[in-house]
């Protein structure tokens, strides 16, 4: 990346010191506001889980059981947006200012603005939160909050991202990277998608068919145009950064990015299979989920051939092995798509637990694994110092791949025997009502996992935040022996 | 590929979409005609009419906020999408004495209210026609529906014939206040009710009944949308 | 930085077409918010109107056929007079219940 201009190493390094200060405020709020945001979904989701197998769960303390702040409703609502906006979102704004602030080597004049922006945001997820609790939700999936919480969404969102548009524009050079490619475009359609979506629900009137078509949008498009391009984004950065290898076929990768393009902003639809709206909208829906796999394993195929270009460093870097688990999940991600979009596919699990497991594995599983890999990669260098332990880096990434992969077999495999019971309309419901109990149970065992790793996760990151980290040359490695380093002696980080 | 080229890209593979997907969709449906009955074929005149209003709507949003979608779905799929229309009294009478009344969701099914609640799973059944079955249980249980509704959400455990459901206690929909002179009419059967207090139904648990004693399909349809015929 | 391209006038109009791109599809949403936010038009409704409204257009001047020579209004005006010529009676034999009286009773 340093082919463009002219500068010496050591002025490089010292550009990546200004940029990795000045935005040193925003990303860490961001990442630390996420993280614990990401805690009190998945608390959110622990409830909602359990109420869906045992809903007089005895173990529960009463004030769980009996509280309207948690019926169940409420808490899978609650779980779902703070899981999307309270941690996905901000995790992804972190990753990005920096991101665009480092490929584009401009340090950021407006942090002041953007921690700004980042506080307004947390206020308006509390406010959101606080709103379906009580019993205010609109009743619109993963639109939830209240209709006063989106515009203070949209105004933070736009303080907080344009500034790396301008910073694009006065960039030295002509050239780019694929990554700025994935997040401008994320930047542009996270506000298309939302701005629209929110307008077609809340503000304009329509028919009812019609609002939830699009929603279901929204569903989709938010996932493939913004979460999904972010994670690509990171993984196609901090790969060749880690590895020292270049990406296998740059070409590949700009064919993902424009299939990506193509394909994601027509999905959505097919959660209207049989309703009673223009036929071609459910099936353009269905085409889109099954050509992802197109984007999904270009972009697999591409960062992992990368990661075996260069085995020496895997087992060792945890920036590494958490953005592999995400793009291995990605290629999964498209392949389930695949199989619940088929005709036979659709009408079975179109209203199971399947596409629970669906959202978790594209949020959870790829989006989110990706994430921690960037965290794990840019916290030291805005904090200048290093993780404390490589134990507690372990502890949530295996906990996490036990979790998020337990969900998904649970969900996608449960789906379907729901929905082979529920489409045999002969069996008294019972059937089909009881058929997923031991999936759902699967799931909740797999949320308990998934609460540990990110109560492991969110310690560790506190203890970063408040300048606590080792001060040392060389980066916290899994698997490193404590005697003796492959980097040497202790002293400053290196922040390349 | 220049920055201009980018965006330009950019903004048709998304215009495209979300013109022939979201925009063009939405504005034709929410001018949908209406449709009347033909006096040779359906014996009746008028006009085909399923709006509802006033406090059925109120129940709505009262089940959206209670997040019911998530467990139930409110569409009964055409056949080459699913077996919904042949299960037992979720898409009509398949023995009423006028005819079978079971048919799948039409378009104006949803009317009066803001966002067609199709629901994200089928944990409970599908509640298309649940004013039907519960007018039937109720009858059975010579109470009368809304009490046997009120029942339902505080416990729905509480009946033999469904002790496995895991449709959760909406107890946050009802209330106890002490019995004053012969109580109230609404007072729930409840026994772990002290003397002295009665149970009774919030006003969010009042318009949600009615909204679901509301959900049933089994008015006549013109013959030119039965697809029955 | 320090990049020939960076400078304030450049920053700012980086700004403004950035929050014009951000902005894009919801400029795009208002413009053609006539054509799509037409609103519910509840034809079912409509129709319905139409035919009552007729049929109260009917009754209206049927009425009013009735009642052109009967002039209801001057009977109107004399009773008002009347009622508020007319004094209210006190009758002490009448006891209000609640009050003194009735108490002492």
């Amino acid at each position: 990346m340093a082919t463009d201009t002219n500068l010496s190493n050591e002025q490089d390094a010292i550009i990546r010191a200004e940029v990795d200060r000045s935005l040193r405020h925003p990303v860490m709020f961001f990442f630390t506001s996420g993280a614990v945001w990401l805690a009190i979904s998945i608390f959110f989701g622990m409830i909602a889980s359990i109420k869906q197998h045992d809903p007089d769960f005895g173990l529960l303390p009463d004030f769980f059981k009996d509280s309207s702040l948690f019926a169940v409703g409420r808490a899978y609502a609650a779980h779902m947006n703070v899981l999307l906006y309270g941690w996905g979102a901000q995790a992804a704004f972190g990753v990005m200012i920096w991101l665009m602030a480092r490929l584009t080597r401009q340090p950021s004049r407006n942090s002041g603005v953007i921690l700004t922006a980042g506080h307004l945001w947390n206020l308006a997820i509390a406010v959101g939160l606080i709103g379906i609790c009580t019993g205010k939700g609109t009743g619109v999936s993963w639109m939830e909050f209240p209709t006063c919480v989106w515009p203070v969404l949209l105004l933070s969102y736009v303080l907080i991202a344009v500034w790396s548009l301008v910073q694009f524009q006065v960039r030295d050079g002509s050239r780019t990277f694929i990554s700025q490619w994935y997040l401008m475009a994320a930047m542009l359609w996270f506000p298309w998608v939302f701005l629209s979506s929110h307008l077609f629900v809340f503000v304009f009137e329509g028919h009812p068919l019609m609002t939830a078509g699009v929603n279901a949008w929204f569903k989709a498009t938010l996932v493939f145009l913004f979460f999904i391009p972010v994670a690509v984004g990171a993984a196609y950065y901090l790969t060749p950064k880690v590895t020292g290898r270049a990406i296998y076929s740059y070409k590949l990768a700009i064919f993902g990015f424009w299939a990506l393009a193509v394909i994601g902003p027509w999905a959505g639809m097919q959660k209207l299979a049989g309703a009673p709206i223009p036929h071609f909208l459910p099936y353009m829906g269905m085409v889109a989920m099954i050509l992802f796999m197109i984007p999904a394993i270009t972009v697999g195929v591409n960062i992992l051939v990368t990661m075996k270009k260069a085995p020496e460093v895997l087992p060792y870097s945890p920036t590494l092995r958490f953005v592999a688990a995400g793009s291995i999940l990605l290629v999964v991600l498209g392949a389930i798509g695949i199989a619940l979009n088929t005709p036979n596919g659709l009408r079975e699990t179109q209203f199971s637990i399947a596409g629970y497991g669906y959202e978790i594995l594209a949020i959870y599983g790829v989006f989110s694994m990706i994430i921690f890999g960037a965290i794990y990669f840019i916290v030291p260098r805005i904090t200048v110092r290093e993780w404390l332990s490589s134990r507690f880096i372990n502890w949530h990434f295996w906990l996490s791949v036990y979790g998020v992969v337990t969900i998904v077999f649970c969900s996608i495999f449960g789906g379907f025997l729901q929905g082979e019971a529920q489409e045999a309309f002969d069996k008294p419901w019972m059937d089909a009502a009881t058929r997923g109990y031991a999936y759902t149970l699967g799931t909740t065992i797999a949320w308990h996992f998934i609460f540990v790793s990110n109560l492991v996760f969110l310690l560790h990151l506190l203890l970063m935040w408040m300048r606590l980290g080792r001060r040392s040359q060389h980066p916290t490695l899994l698997h490193s022996h404590h005697a003796e380093s492959p980097h040497g002696g202790e002293g400053f980080v290196d922040n390349a | 590929m220049t920055f201009k080229h980018f965006i330009l890209g950019l903004s048709i593979t998304f215009a495209l979409p979300w013109f022939f997907v979201i925009a063009v969709p939405y504005a034709k449906m929410s001018q949908t005609q209406a449709v009347s009955f033909v006096e040779d074929i359906d014996e009746q005149t008028g006009v085909y009419t399923t709006k509802r209003a006033g406090r059925v709507l109120d129940g709505a949003k009262v089940y959206g906020a209670e997040g019911c979608y998530l467990c139930h779905s409110q569409l009964v799929r055409p056949t080459y999408a699913g077996s919904d229309v042949w299960r037992l009294d979720w898409a009509g009478d398949a023995n009423h004495p006028d005819g079978d009344t079971r048919r799948e969701t039409n378009v104006y099914d949803y009317a009066g209210e803001r966002f067609a609640q199709i629901g994200l799973t089928r944990t409970g059944p599908d509640l298309s026609n649940v004013g039907v079955r519960i007018r039937k249980y109720a009858k059975e249980a010579e109470i009368s529906p809304e009490e046997w509704a009120y029942m339902h959400l505080y416990n729905p455990r509480h009946k033999l014939t469904t002790s496995w459901s895991v449709c959760p206690s909406s107890t946050q929909l009802f209330r106890t206040c002490d019995v004053q002179g012969q109580g109230s009419l609404e007072a729930l059967s409840v026994d772990s009710i002290k003397d002295g207090e009665q149970l009774i139904p919030k006003e969010s648990a009042r318009a949600l009944v009615s909204y679901l004693l509301s959900l049933k399909k089994d008015n006549k349809v013109p013959a030119s949308i039965d697809y029955s015929r | 930085m320090a990049s020939p391209t960076d400078h304030p006038i450049r920053r700012f109009g980086a700004f403004l077409l950035g929050l014009l791109l951000i902005s894009l599809f919801g400029i795009v949403c208002f413009f053609s918010s006539p054509f799509l936010a037409k609103g519910e038009q509840d034809a079912a409704y409509e129709v319905n109107s139409k035919r009552r409204l007729e049929i109260k257009k009917q009754v209206d001047s049927a009425q009013a056929e009735v009642l052109k020579d009967l002039q209801p209004e001057a009977s109107f005006k004399q009773a008002a007079a009347s009622m508020i010529s007319d004094q209210a009676v006190a009758d002490p034999s009448a006891i209000v219940p609640g009050s003194p009286t009735s108490l002492n009773q």
